[in-house]
């Protein structure tokens, strides 16, 4: 298997990032829609409070996660959002463990959250895994929460806890 | 019940505006902070973000509630929805001004944005919001836990939704 780096993601990567949401399953799993502009992830990569990250393998892009903080709602400062893609041809391949492995440690560790929450499609099996895998609990059903391929599909919310050792 | 003029929020409508979200109850109530400045709302009401309605109650001369309406125009695939947001002024709180808030901002989704998903967060102890909320058909959809930060401790909220009935 080839050799997976994360690092952190810079406004340069934008175009690679934007090839990546604009696969058909990437773009369906998350908010993206087709011929969106590239531009669009440039101010994503590198706003404040946002963690982006990208998987690496060579001079490949082959993933994306961002965590979002909340700089500027102070009760909700313990908490991170989450949203990501692997691209399409390198899905099952243990690159999401990467990519939320990284953010999650980064979170716990070194930011202090003690709350993370995610959107998933209900009927995303494949991320769903991966999410409990990682200790996400399922919320609750948000119906009709976004449109995809022609319909309204729901979505879980997930969040997943920490507690603080004193 | 005393009848309340809606209308919407206009940039001079600050100073109320922070009034309102000022209170004690009213923080229990949201993600607002003690010692908010005024001149916070001033930027919001007069450049707000595109697709946000803030409206105001008044009662005579006092502005008693707000409401905001938040869609989501440069998230296509959400389009349908819109996000609310509300406040009650302290001391004008179970005199139904929530109600007549709520009835404006659902009657603009309903009939004129298009709107098919309002949602909302709510605490999980707030029975009075619960209840109005319900009354306009809001469900509990997910129980967020530890949502927020609220007087010294974390506390859960509801996630909840309310659809737009089927066209005949």
């Amino acid at each position: 298997m080839t050799e997976i780096a994360i690092r952190r993601a810079t406004a340069a990567d934008y175009v690679a990032v934007a090839q990546i949401y604009r696969q058909p399953k990437a773009q369906s799993g998350t908010l993206q829609v087709p011929y969106s502009a590239p531009e669009l992830w440039q101010n994503r990569l590198e706003g404040e409070g946002v963690y982006a990250l990208v998987a690496c393998a060579g001079d490949d892009l082959v993933g994306q996660i961002g965590l979002n903080t909340f700089l500027n709602v102070p009760r909700r400062r313990h908490v991170g959002q989450i949203g990501m893609a692997v691209r399409d041809d390198w899905q099952g391949k243990g690159v999401g463990t990467l990519l939320l492995g990284a953010v999650v440690d980064l979170a716990d560790n070194w930011l202090n959250l003690t709350r993370l929450e995610l959107e998933v499609f209900a009927d995303n099996a494949g991320a769903i895994h991966l999410y409990e895998k990682f200790g996400f609990e399922k919320e609750g059903v948000l119906k009709q929460f976004a449109f995809r391929e022609g319909q309204y599909a729901d979505v879980w919310a997930m969040g997943r806890l920490r507690s603080i050792a004193v | 019940m005393p009848e309340y003029s809606i209308r919407r929020a206009a940039a001079e409508d600050y100073e109320a505006f922070h009034r309102i979200l000022s209170g004690p109850k009213v923080i229990w109530g949201t993600i607002q902070l003690p010692y908010s400045l005024p001149e916070m709302w001033r930027k919001r009401l007069a450049e707000p973000p595109d697709g946000m309605y803030m409206l105001l109650a008044w009662a005579e001369a006092e502005a008693v509630g707000e409401i905001t309406l938040q869609t989501f125009p440069n998230r296509p695939r959400r389009k349908h929805v819109g996000t609310i947001f509300m406040a009650v002024r302290d001391d004008w709180q179970g005199r139904g001004v929530g109600t007549a808030l709520l009835k404006a901002a659902v009657e603009l989704a309903d009939q004129w944005l298009a709107l098919t998903r309002l949602e909302l967060d709510v605490y999980t102890d707030n029975a009075a919001a619960l209840r109005l909320y319900q009354n306009f058909g809001f469900e509990i959809e997910a129980t967020y836990r530890q949502f927020a930060f609220r007087a010294g401790a974390f506390a859960d909220t509801y996630g909840m939704a309310r659809f737009k009935r089927e066209m005949a």
